[in-house]
């Protein structure tokens, strides 16, 4: 892997969720301009590790930092315009509209008194043309189903228009169809925008396809992180999850596909 | 603001105004609007602009301010709890507030003064009370519930305790003032609400936004740069402060705090401006509530918190009805 | 038993126990205390505790709501209603009409939220069962402020009676009482194993052969039936149906079949230990709901505080 720089990093951090300690002396540094995908099995510590690194959560030892200062220091707009979040469960307010909800992205970027701008109307038109959900504009989100609804949420952080994005396994509630077009619009998102991307994904072989940089954790430890070309193998599936496999070269993308091997 | 919440708004405010002028021509001494016109200008017999200008007017004010006051709170707790059925009433507000009253009739019987502060001070200590027992590392809309539901009941069995050891004329009293009336209204009390109620509006007013983000998770709000624990604390003191103030003038009035905000809503039917109709929701309430009060049951003057319950209810009982007939 | 032998005069024990057998031929001033004070507050407490506690566990689990009270179905509301609707028509009131006035009107209300609250097709939605709960007592509590701040003695009677005592002085009442809260019991015993089945799941209950409809409706019949009993009896009594079924279920794990009778020894236990010490820490009598509310809300915000995080947030 090439040294390339890194404006969000975690340094030796200890995560904790209700007295019960997730990680301990973490430390991961984000390469910028990657598509940085995170893989581990249930309550590795994954998701929990995204909290901390988009200031949700507080470590309770250790420091995230945003270029170069402790994110816990920096104003809670300042970094917002920076770094954008979709958690895993968000609450749809009750009657509210496509094209509102895609506009409250905006928010970091507005002031207390300020309306709304040109800029903001085209940056959710641009969100909303890019996960194609343009014709659901004034459409309630109630009545949408679990797929378009999901591409609403993944239009209002696109919305936020911040170099850095999180999200945290989006591509869950979506078809297969829907799955491979958002993880394409990912990719663009990261090739052609140039925005750094850290993904928590499920699916290991679209994470395998994908990500250009990956992490694989277990029980809040790093085991591995690299290209998956150079850090996939047998042993490490069986490291991280436990699971006897076979790795064979996509025959689309020559990336690494994991095939288990069962009974 | 969208096209329909912005008819509705309009629609309020004139519904409001409509109420307003005859609440204020209405009465023992009915008066023309020409009559009340010159009235309000200075000119026409003094007995009658007493009546007006110190009666009824007063009145009148402190129904819409304090309707707004309680709507808007009603609208911040049901955001703040997640939960359509989220009042102050709800939480213990209402019963701290009794309780504060209850102890300075005991002590005090008679003192006015002495009731009002002692309304107010309880009613707001309540809401801290809850606040600090509800901290654990920050505020989750369960806890504050699940403690709020402990406290009221602590609260109603002090109230209770104290209805069953004293005369039965203090605890009519006591009754009468817990069940919200607007009698005895005058400008003293405008003065009294009026800056306290526009100050804690322009505070929501500033916090609105943010509130509404909130709904969408603690998570995504604080991951958009909102400070989650501080607005929230912000916005409890303010509503706590809207339903504090209200109560010490006029009394528990239940159920505008509840159903205000729920009606604006579903007249609406969108989230925008959603505040500025919930506000005009309630002092529309509490107008048509006190004007039913004063005219519909004569010659009973009955207690104005009566109306809003009993209306209040009929009104959630029907949203019901409907709702389970359509699913 | 302590709660028979305890109160402001003192009574030996084989005092008591004679005047208990010796029915009809004891006549003495104690003989009357036990038979006439102390044997129908116990009763009460028993009667008025098995139903409520039975009933706030049905509550819970029908609803999968652990805050669920019978208070929920308005039945406070409608027995004080038509109380005080009775008081007004008829001035005084013997035990019998009010007894009998206050369990109509309890029972009316739970019926009426029921259904409205189970909506088309006997779906149960906890949600709107409990919107139900709230606005039909609401609209009945305005009624009855209007009607008793009208009349102090209306008032007068209101404000004892909402809260909530086991101050009985008949006994008749429970041979009426006793044998419909026996049968109650029993009938709500045989449906442990549907409640069980439920609590998984509607759906999954019904994979699993459990009538699922049936079973709510003869739960919430039951739970109307229980709590306008109790309601009529003694008044409201707070938090005892909330909690007990809980106490209930951390002794005796959460299997219907184990936890119900429990509820059934451990609510009446309850009930009538606040009422002894309710007669015991001041002169005259504190009433029982108000000691129940003073132990229970700290019992609860103390859970609140450090239960967390085990799927409460």
């Amino acid at each position: 892997m090439s040294l390339s720089s890194s404006r969000l990093a975690a340094r030796d951090v200890t995560l904790a969720y209700d007295n019960k300690t997730v990680a301990e002396q973490l430390s991961v540094t984000i390469p910028d301009g990657e598509f940085t995908v995170i893989i581990g099995p249930n309550a590795c510590g994954k998701s929990t590790l995204l909290k901390a690194l988009s200031r949700v959560i507080k470590p309770v030892a250790g420091q995230v930092i945003l270029d170069g200062q402790a994110i816990h220091q920096l104003p809670a707009k300042e970094v917002a315009r920076q770094l954008g979040l979709l958690p895993q469960n968000s609450h749809t307010p009750a009657g509210i509209t496509v094209a509102d909800l895609v506009g409250r992205g905006r928010y970091p970027h507005q002031s207390l008194f300020g309306g709304w701008r040109l800029e903001d109307s085209q940056a959710v038109a641009e969100a909303m043309a890019a996960t194609h959900i343009d014709h659901l504009a004034d459409r309630p989100v109630e009545q949408l189903s679990g797929g378009q609804r999901q591409r609403v949420w993944i239009a209002m952080v696109l919305a936020q228009q911040t170099p850095l994005l999180l999200l945290d396994e989006p591509t869950t509630w979506l078809d297969i169809t829907h799955q491979i077009e958002l993880m394409e619009l990912l990719r663009e998102l990261n090739q052609r925008h140039g925005r750094t991307l850290v993904v928590v994904l499920h699916e290991l072989n679209q994470a395998c396809r994908y990500a250009s940089h990956l992490i694989a954790m277990r029980e809040g430890a790093i085991i591995a992180e690299g290209r998956p070309s150079e850090i996939i193998t047998a042993e490490l599936i069986e490291q991280v999850y436990g699971l006897k496999a076979v790795i064979i070269a996509d025959p689309i993308a020559g990336t690494p596909m994991i095939v288990p091997v069962g009974k | 603001m969208k096209k329909r919440p912005l008819i509705i708004f309009c629609f309020l405010l004139l519904a409001v105004g409509s109420v307003m002028l005859s609440a204020l021509c209405r009465g023992a001494i009915p008066l023309s609007l020409h009559d009340l016109w010159l009235l309000l200008t200075g000119n026409g017999p003094a007995g009658l602009r007493l009546v007006v200008v110190e009666w009824r007017l007063p009145r009148v004010l402190i129904a819409v301010f304090c309707g707004a006051a309680l709507g808007i709170s009603g609208a911040i707790f049901q955001s703040i709890l997640r939960n359509p059925l989220g009042s102050p009433d709800v939480l213990g507000l209402n019963a701290g507030a009794f309780s504060g009253v209850l102890a300075v009739m005991l002590l005090w019987p008679s003192n006015l003064f002495a009731m009002t502060l002692a309304s107010l001070v309880s009613a707001a200590l309540t809401g801290a009370i809850i606040y600090l027992l509800a901290w654990r590392q920050g505020i989750t809309p369960y806890r504050l519930i699940l403690i709020g539901i402990g406290i009221r009941a602590l609260l109603m069995s002090f109230n209770g305790w104290v209805m069953t050891s004293t005369s039965l004329s203090t605890a009519m009293s006591a009754g009468l003032w817990s069940a919200g009336s607007l009698n005895g209204v005058n400008w003293q009390s405008v003065n009294l609400v009026f800056p306290a109620v526009v100050i804690a509006l322009l505070g929501v007013a500033m916090l609105a936004k943010r509130m509404r983000l909130m709904e969408m998770g603690d998570d995504l709000a604080c991951a958009l740069g909102i400070r989650t624990e501080r607005t929230r604390l912000g916005l409890l003191f303010l509503a706590t402060l809207l339903t504090a103030v209200p109560t010490a003038v006029i009394g528990p009035v239940s159920f505008v705090a509840l159903v205000a905000p729920q009606i604006a809503r579903r007249l609406a039917n969108s989230p925008s401006g959603v505040l500025w109709n919930t506000a005009l929701c309630g002092s529309l309430l509490l107008l048509v509530a006190d004007y039913l009060a004063q005219h519909a049951f004569l010659p009973y003057q009955l207690p104005v918190g009566v109306i809003t319950v009993s209306v209040g209810g009929i009104y959630l009982l029907s949203l019901l009805v409907r709702e389970a007939r359509r699913s | 038993m302590v709660s028979l032998l305890n109160g402001a005069k003192t009574i030996s024990l084989s005092e008591s126990w004679s005047s208990l057998s010796l029915w009809h031929t004891c006549h003495s001033e104690n003989c009357d205390i036990i038979r006439y004070s102390r044997l129908p507050r116990t009763l009460a407490g028993l009667v008025a505790g098995c139903a409520l506690g039975l009933a706030g566990a049905l509550m819970q689990s029908l609803t999968r709501n652990p805050l669920a009270d019978p208070g929920l179905l308005g039945v406070n509301s409608g027995a004080s209603f038509v109380t005080v609707v009775g008081l007004s028509f008829w001035g005084t009131l013997s035990f019998w009409q009010s007894f009998s006035l206050a369990f109509l009107g309890a029972l009316l209300a739970a019926v009426v939220v029921a259904i409205t609250g189970a909506g088309r097709g006997g779906r149960l939605n906890p949600i709107r069962l409990t919107l139900a709960g709230v606005s039909l007592a609401a609209i009945l509590e305005g009624l009855t402020s209007g009607i008793s701040l009208l009349n102090p003695d209306i008032y007068d009677h209101l404000r004892f009676w909402q809260t909530g005592s086991l101050d009985v002085r008949q006994l008749t009442i429970f041979t009426l009482l006793g044998p419909v809260v026996a049968i109650a019991t029993l009938c709500t015993l045989t449906l442990s194993r549907s409640l069980n089945a439920i609590s998984m799941g509607e759906d999954l209950a019904r994979t699993l052969g459990t009538r699922v409809g049936l079973v709510q409706l003869c739960g919430l019949l039951l739970i109307a039936l229980l709590s306008a009993c109790a309601t009529a009896l003694t008044g409201p009594i707070a938090f005892i149906g909330l909690v007990a079924p809980h106490l209930a279920r951390g002794l005796l794990g959460s299997d219907h079949r184990y936890f119900l009778p429990g509820t059934v020894l451990i609510t009446p236990a309850v009930l009538l230990l606040a009422d002894i010490i309710g007669r015991s820490i001041a002169p005259g009598e504190i009433r029982v709901s108000i000691i129940t509310a003073l132990i229970g809300a700290p019992v609860l915000i103390i859970l609140v505080r450090h239960r967390i995080g085990r799927g409460m947030s």
